[in-house]
């Protein structure tokens, strides 16, 4: 029963980090090795608005405002001259882990080595059955409600959405009736940019902030991402919420030491059993 | 098999082998004497320079072993087209092979070799046969994911890897050549060069090879090559099982300069970036590719980590880090395609005018 508590609530962390990610996957069919150093800003973002004396509530807005902004620039910088690139997809990847290794070492230079924490949204806690959680815990769980209904709004009920999801199905078709790739593109990753600041002020509070806490964390949203399927956005989510489970409850019946290993073996297994993932389309073409 | 269709077959064969220029013994024991003499002259001068300055020895023990570790790799992602971006697997496997036959086993690392090599080819086979159905990005991802698993069982495993606190095997002065120790740092230098070369001569063998050939229509036409008989999984595994047991040669050269080894030197992300970095920046589908791109790569990293900027050590990182995707970024193809292209256009350029003044005479 605990382990299917903190299953749920691991869960909601790392489906809400990887939605940001599923989000590019799907639509560019990029893989952002700088995802993690991004949540990495955004929590430093919070610790910064703590040393000002802001509240958390505060900083939302501002922290997914300047996180958008950030993502045009870095599509306009790095990503839109990679698909020109010979080998694109290693070009990708790797203008990406240059920007990774930089940001690192840029908060490494501003910051320190030190570890800093946040102070939660909310005090107090809850218990249920038996099981003491805080408040904070939850938190994750009301931003993925939040950012997932965002997300499903925008894509599915609007023209902008339906714009996206032309270009994710076909960009040279899309090209050819008129849409500017280029520029969906643009809005796709500062959407994603967005979702990154909006997730990293849920999560702050319960993670030790470190120059290299995002990085830690972004295998975690590429399993979640293969695992609940590439091409979807909603698998993004189920497949977080699977590593969370397989996590709680390898910790719980076997070591927290080989928690990592299970989410990496049942990582494998889907990889190699059902590429495509659990509800990614098996005709998608990574090309 | 009738005489007519003999005939056709062979004559096949020699087109096949025709563009690439014909292997005659005359023609091998010259471009082996040419090689041979241009390689003693590099090892001479690498061990002077690095007589001369730590630095040196550095650049250049960095500069052969992420170099060759690099031609080992582009065996796998050029011809073959399969871009791993989990080699530290490789190199780790290597690493920790020295380590534990040396401390724990108290063998001789001339014994680690033939070990670590056979292990990381039976490893790099094992998963390439796994993953054959992976393509493109879901394969770089399973590489990842394969290397960061390895990854975790250095850290989890104590009892043989010793975790996080790694393995340290005590510096033997006296022990020369039978121990690969040496008190001379240039000495090293020739430790690395050796498998760095042997990787560079074992991409050209692939390439012009049998398993080259089967390889690269396998990359190009995955249909056609398949329908005609070619096997994608055994030719896959079997380039795999060579570069896998290349890159762990270095991971033993590597780890017989630091003699300690840990999760974070031998297996992170990190480490496969050394790795691929100069294939990636050289060209994967030009044998001096990685060499290129590591001449250019390695005294850059090596200056600026020196304090040539005279900023932090977080800094230097923060203009490795842009440099890496300017670089990327603007120069396609890698530099060594860079340099071709460059030649190429010269010689066009100059036949041109040579054939204009013939017309004009």
């Amino acid at each position: 029963m605990d382990a299917l508590i903190i299953g749920t609530l691991q869960g909601s962390v790392y489906a809400l980090f990887a939605l940001g990610l599923a989000i590019i996957f799907s639509v560019m069919r990029l893989v952002n090795f700088a995802h993690g150093d991004l949540l990495t800003m955004g929590m430093y973002a919070l610790v910064v608005a703590g040393l000002l004396g802001l509240t958390p509530l505060l900083t939302l807005p501002v922290v997914v405002v300047l996180m958008a902004l950030f993502g045009m620039l870095f599509y306009r910088l790095l990503f839109a001259r990679s698909f020109a690139a010979e080998h694109s997809a290693l070009a990708q990847i790797f203008a990406a882990v240059g920007a990774s290794i930089a940001i690192q070492n840029g908060i490494l230079q501003l910051f320190g080595p030190d570890t800093r924490t946040t102070v939660p949204i909310i005090s107090g806690g809850v218990r249920i059955s038996g099981l003491g959680v805080s408040w904070g815990r939850f938190m994750p769980i009301l931003a993925l409600l939040m950012s997932a209904g965002f997300v499903w709004w925008l894509f599915r009920r609007t023209k902008f959405g339906t714009r996206v999801r032309a270009v994710a199905e076909d960009r040279q078709a899309a090209r050819l009736v008129g849409l500017n790739v280029d520029r969906l593109y643009q809005y796709v990753t500062a959407i994603s940019f967005a979702l990154i600041g909006m997730a990293a002020v849920a999560i702050a509070p319960l993670f030790i902030i470190r120059p290299l806490v995002g990085f830690n964390l972004v295998l975690i949203a590429f399993m979640a991402v293969v695992i609940g399927g590439l091409g979807s956005i909603a698998g993004g989510i189920v497949g977080g919420f699977v590593l969370g489970y397989v996590e709680a409850f390898s910790a719980t019946y076997v070591s927290p030491l080989w928690a990592p290993g299970f989410m990496y073996l049942v990582f494998l297994v889907v990889l190699l059993v059902r590429p495509h993932g659990l509800l990614g389309d098996p005709e998608w073409n990574i090309e | 098999m009738s005489a007519v269709q003999r005939t056709k077959t062979e004559q096949g064969r020699g087109e096949a082998s025709g563009d690439v220029g014909r292997l005659t013994w005359r023609r091998i024991v010259l471009v082996g004497l040419a090689w041979g003499i241009g390689l003693l002259l590099i090892l001479v001068i690498a061990f002077l320079l690095g007589k001369r300055s730590f630095f040196w020895s550095d650049v250049l023990f960095f500069f052969f072993v992420w170099g060759g570790a690099s031609a080992a790799w582009a065996i796998q992602a050029g011809p073959a087209g399969r871009l791993s971006i989990g080699h530290a697997a490789y190199f780790g496997i290597g690493s920790y092979s020295a380590a534990i036959f040396q401390s724990t086993l108290e063998f001789s690392v001339w014994l680690a070799i033939p070990f670590g090599m056979m292990l990381a080819a039976l490893v790099g086979a094992a998963l390439e046969l796994l993953t054959g159905r992976l393509h493109h990005i879901y394969y770089a991802l399973a590489t990842f994911a394969f290397a960061q698993l390895l990854w975790l069982i250095a850290r989890a495993w104590r009892g043989v890897t010793r975790g996080t606190a790694g393995i340290t095997v005590g510096f033997d002065a006296t022990a020369g050549v039978r121990e690969l120790m040496f008190t001379e740092q240039a000495a090293y230098v020739v430790v690395a060069a050796v498998p760095a070369l042997i990787s560079v001569v074992a991409y050209v063998m692939v390439t012009r090879s049998k398993l080259g050939y089967f390889i690269r229509a396998l990359r190009d036409a995955p249909a056609a090559a398949a329908s005609i008989g070619i096997m994608p999984s055994k030719w896959r595994a079997l380039t795999a099982a060579l570069s896998a047991a290349l890159t762990a040669l270095m991971g033993i050269a590597f780890f017989q300069n630091m003699l300690f080894v840990d999760p974070d030197s031998a297996l992170s992300f990190h480490v496969s970036i050394n790795i691929l970095l100069p294939a990636l920046l050289g060209g994967l589908n030009l044998a001096m590719g990685p060499i290129v791109g590591a001449a250019f790569i390695i005294p850059l990293r090596q200056w600026l980590l020196a304090g040539a900027l005279g900023v932090s050590v977080a800094m230097q990182w923060v203009v490795y880090g842009i440099l890496l995707a300017a670089i990327v970024l603007f120069v396609p193809g890698g530099l060594a395609e860079l340099v071709r292209r460059t030649y190429l256009r010269a010689r066009s350029r100059l036949i041109a005018r040579d054939e204009e003044r013939g017309v004009q005479a």
